[in-house]
């Protein structure tokens, strides 16, 4: 005799067991710790950071072990901590010209008044998988290279401009200025998007995009959806002062230093009929060491200025709708996985469709399915 | 770029890791009622009231991410964690049944954030969450239906492109629903929608009724309780006040029909319910059992009463 | 706004969630079945300026995201700085920009044509306004109006004390914009009526109700 499915609360709680098993793994081996994470793992922490939305490395850590190393789910478990939290206050600009630098370079300018940095990159390593890290005796950590001459960690206030700006003598780079009034952007995190949205809204939708989707989307933008023809004015990755300015001080004081990942990306620009032939911009932000993320957003962020430039929208990286409404990984991971939710009411319902119209064609039994779903 | 904003944390970045994980470890305890913050819940309860004062009208709002992935349930959690109180009996259902583990997972939220009554008798709940299905049971005045709304845009699959179909909506301009309603008809005779299929609200917006089946539509109409409209991941409200005109949308020559069966519910009888076709063997053997478990087990409960009445002494 | 003395405004609601989720649950249940005499309960310590039902909706529902405009018989007593205090609400003298207004008994009533009444693609940027009346009855045959709409099984009679002569044909006209348009929440001393803009409201002369 059938009896209806029951016990779903039971199943709940053994799959919690199992999933802790399974993160777990083999209990010989020594427990991740969350610093160790924190420290070994800083790119998978930033990128977690980035999408979540949160400059905490300690809790994208946290969220990255228990998440088993899947960042989707860390990101997620980040974001979910963040949208009750109290705002407390809203920081002034950044101003990244006052950056201390580990790494800026710039491939449109051979030489730059402060220099090339090369800093912490892996763009010139050999990828030969490196042997030696599976002793894992590596107990003293290499010896960190003499910083160029002209970088002053010391000192936060070290003006370097930004390469882009210096370099615009000629006025041959468009000048971004803020909008009249500089208005206080939307905050997309409390505020459902609606379009067309602004730039500094898609930014803010670039900034938590997922880094797969943005790449995807900026290489599309390379191989001729859209016309695009970049060049990265600059990229530069660092520490910034955060300052927040109580109302009742009236002066700013400093919260601490993040370190970020920005982007400029200088395209070229035919001009249009208000415009003069330029080169235009496209930008990129992210926290921490995240220079592919921080290129893929300037490059779909220049991308999504073609109606502002007066361009043809062609290609999907140009879709407004088409990028923000795709590029969260929350969202999309989300409405992707709950296929596996049950659907027994629907199947139900379109099994008897497909019945009726097969019965009611009995000669011709594959016509006219294709579109049932 | 005119401004940039952070997250300012609660605790200093520097927190020592003991008062961390004394943070973390005290969070169960900590949740607001309801689990979202307070601020959250008078926005999203500004656009309930707007979405019950513009029947059918998707009210954007600034949906929150949930404990629970896009897609599950967040806009429906929302809005539940909004209108509950501490005096609501809560059911949840998911395909008609209380004890599927999607349900069993929404249900262990509110009753880990709220401390509420639950329950699975339909009649006895004040505030029912449901995926996918409308109770058999006739709803009463004062009770709450919330659906979960995956995709909330009745013409999304004909029209993606959001600032059009808000046009749309704005103009009553719905012809391309009916175009697309009218071509099923030429193609294969009838209407080939059976499930998420488009109401006509107080004769004003179309509506996508969300994934029930068709079977279900008919609950809609003038319905005493209050039925609300949750979809997190696409960030909309919508709501149907109690006695509103909800029409299917149909064709004079083709009106709108439900979904019949030559069967009766197996366990129960029952031959005006919504069946589930359930796979007995590997040779081809099926049965059809209700989908609604609360009203086929009410009604197994009732007929075993009658067929062993209980001695008197 | 003059300074005032916090320590003599009166307290919010003694649960922040609970007292709100209450007064919401009220406010909705009175949209949702129009023309309804829907008991407010709450525990606030109210503006004597105004109805204590409409202030507890007012602190129920609005937030530093609101801006909020009172009619001049509130914007002069210590309305305005209850509601900011307990609120962070916006208060601004402008009310064709007010999301939230709320009108004092006896004040004349803003233009409804002038407040935000949203667009065709986001009619629920309409305002809403919350107006103190002196009575509600549901029974009174006296300059009774008839009520329908979405809503409303049949027919909803009701009867406002303290609504000026010209209330039901500005009505008119906001029922007639929809989907644009204000939705507005009567209020007495402890109850509300809830009038969204789908309702139709029709004042039925004495002498047809004795017939």
């Amino acid at each position: 005799m059938y009896v209806a499915v029951k016990g779903g609360e039971a199943a709940i709680v053994n799959s919690y067991d199992l999933l802790a098993q399974q993160r777990r793994g083999d209990v010989a081996t020594p427990e991740l710790s969350v610093t160790q994470i924190q420290q070994q793992l800083k790119l998978a922490v930033d990128r977690v950071m980035t999408e979540g939305s949160v400059y905490d490395p300690e809790l994208a850590a946290l969220a990255i072990k228990q998440s088993s190393g899947d960042l989707v789910e860390a990101i997620f478990l980040l974001r979910a901590y963040r949208a009750t939290l109290p705002r407390l206050g809203t920081t002034r600009p950044i101003a990244t010209e006052r950056m201390a630098l580990d790494r800026r370079i710039s491939a449109t300018f051979k030489d730059l008044p402060g220099g090339q940095v090369l800093g912490p990159t892996y763009d010139y390593t050999q990828r030969l998988l490196d042997f030696s890290l599976l002793a894992n005796d590596a107990s003293v950590a290499p010896e960190r290279a003499p910083l160029p001459a002209n970088i002053d960690q010391s000192d936060n206030t070290t003006f370097t401009p930004r390469v882009v700006d210096l370099l615009n003598r000629e006025g041959l780079i468009e000048v971004q200025t803020p909008p009249a009034g500089d208005p206080a952007p939307t905050d997309i995190t409390r505020e459902p998007l609606r379009f067309p949205a602004d730039r500094a809204t898609r930014l803010q939708n670039l900034a938590r995009g997922d880094e797969g989707f943005l790449l995807a989307m900026a290489y599309s933008t390379q191989r001729g959806y859209s016309h695009s023809h970049p060049f990265v004015g600059e990229i530069r990755f660092g520490s910034v002062e955060v300052e927040i300015e109580p109302e009742e001080l009236g002066f700013p004081i400093s919260i601490g230093d993040i370190e970020i990942t920005e982007c400029e990306m200088v395209n070229q620009f035919a001009g249009s009929k208000t415009e003069p032939p330029q080169f235009t911009r496209g930008y990129g932000l992210a926290f921490g060491h995240s220079e592919r993320k921080a290129m893929a957003m300037s490059l779909v962020d220049r991308a999504l200025r073609a109606e502002e430039l007066g361009e043809a929208i062609e290609a999907p990286a140009q879709m407004q709708e088409f990028v923000l409404s795709h590029s969260d990984s929350l969202e999309a991971s989300g409405f992707v996985q709950h296929l596996k939710l049950p659907h027994y009411v629907d199947f139900q319902s379109e099994l008897e469709l497909v019945r009726k119209m097969r019965s009611s064609a009995p000669t011709n039994h594959t016509d006219g399915l294709d579109t049932a779903g | 770029m005119s401004q940039q904003t952070i997250e300012v944390h609660p605790m200093p970045l520097t927190t020592p890791q003991e008062s961390r994980v004394a943070e973390m470890s005290a969070l169960d305890g900590e949740f607001n009622f309801a689990y979202l913050d307070e601020r959250t819940k008078r926005m999203i309860r500004r656009a309930l009231l707007k979405a019950v004062a513009i029947p059918g009208y998707q009210v954007p709002f600034g949906s929150r991410e949930m404990p629970l992935p896009y897609g599950w349930g967040t806009g429906g959690i929302q809005v539940t964690a909004s209108v509950i109180g501490p005096n609501d009996v809560l059911k949840v259902i998911d395909q008609g049944s209380d004890d599927t583990v999607n349900a069993v997972n929404i249900r262990r939220f509110f009753e880990r954030t709220t401390a509420v009554r639950t329950t699975t008798a339909t009649l006895e709940a004040t505030l029912i969450q449901t995926r996918h299905r409308i109770p058999e049971t006739p709803l009463q005045e004062g009770q709450v239906l919330i659906y979960q709304v995956p995709v909330p845009e009745p013409m999304q699959r004909l029209e993606p492109r959001e600032a059009e179909t808000r046009m749309l909506h704005g103009l009553a301009e719905y012809g391309l629903m009916h175009v697309k309603l009218y071509e099923d008809i030429a193609r294969y005779g009838h209407i080939a929608t059976t499930y998420d299929y488009p109401v006509l609200v107080n004769d004003r917006y179309i509506m996508s009724p969300s994934p029930i089946p068709k079977f279900d539509n008919p609950k809609m109409h003038m319905n005493p309780a209050l039925q609300l409209f949750g979809a997190g991941r696409e960030k909309r409200i919508y709501a149907v006040p109690p006695y509103t005109k909800v029409e299917s949308l149909g064709f004079e020559d083709h009106p709108f029909e439900v979904q019949r069966w030559d069967a009766a519910c197996a366990l129960c009888g029952a031959e005006d319910s919504f069946l589930d076709e359930i796979v007995t063997d590997d040779a081809g053997g099926r049965m059809h059992v209700c989908s609604d478990s609360h009203y086929c087990e009410t009604r197994q409960q009732a007929q075993a009463a009658i067929s062993s009445p209980v001695e008197a002494p | 706004m003059a300074a005032v003395d916090l320590s003599t405004l009166g307290a919010g609601f003694s649960d922040l969630a609970i007292g709100s989720q209450t007064v919401f649950r009220a406010a909705l249940h009175a949209l949702s079945h129009p023309g309804r005499i829907v008991p407010v309960p709450h525990d606030a310590k109210t503006p004597a300026a105004a109805q204590p039902a409409s202030a507890a909706i007012l602190l129920a529902l609005v937030d530093p995201d609101c801006k909020v405009w009172m009619s001049p018989t509130l914007a002069q007593s210590d309305a305005p700085s209850w509601l900011r205090f307990h609120t962070g609400c916006a208060l601004i003298n402008d009310h064709r920009l007010a999301q939230f207004l709320w009108v004092a008994r006896g004040d004349p009533l803003p233009a409804f044509g002038e407040l935000r009444q949203g667009s065709d693609a986001d009619p629920d940027q309409g305002a809403t306004v919350v107006i103190d009346v002196a009575g509600i009855d549901s029974t009174a045959a006296e300059g009774a109006w008839r009520l329908t709409g979405p809503g409303i099984q049949a027919v909803t009679r009701l009867s406002v004390d303290g609504l000026p002569a010209q209330f039901v044909e500005d009505w008119r006209r906001n029922h007639a914009a929809f989907p644009c348009g204000i939705d507005v929440f009567l209020a007495c001393e402890s109850d509300v009526v809830g009038l969204p803009r789908t309702t139709t409201i029709e004042a039925i002369a004495s002498a047809a109700l004795e017939a």
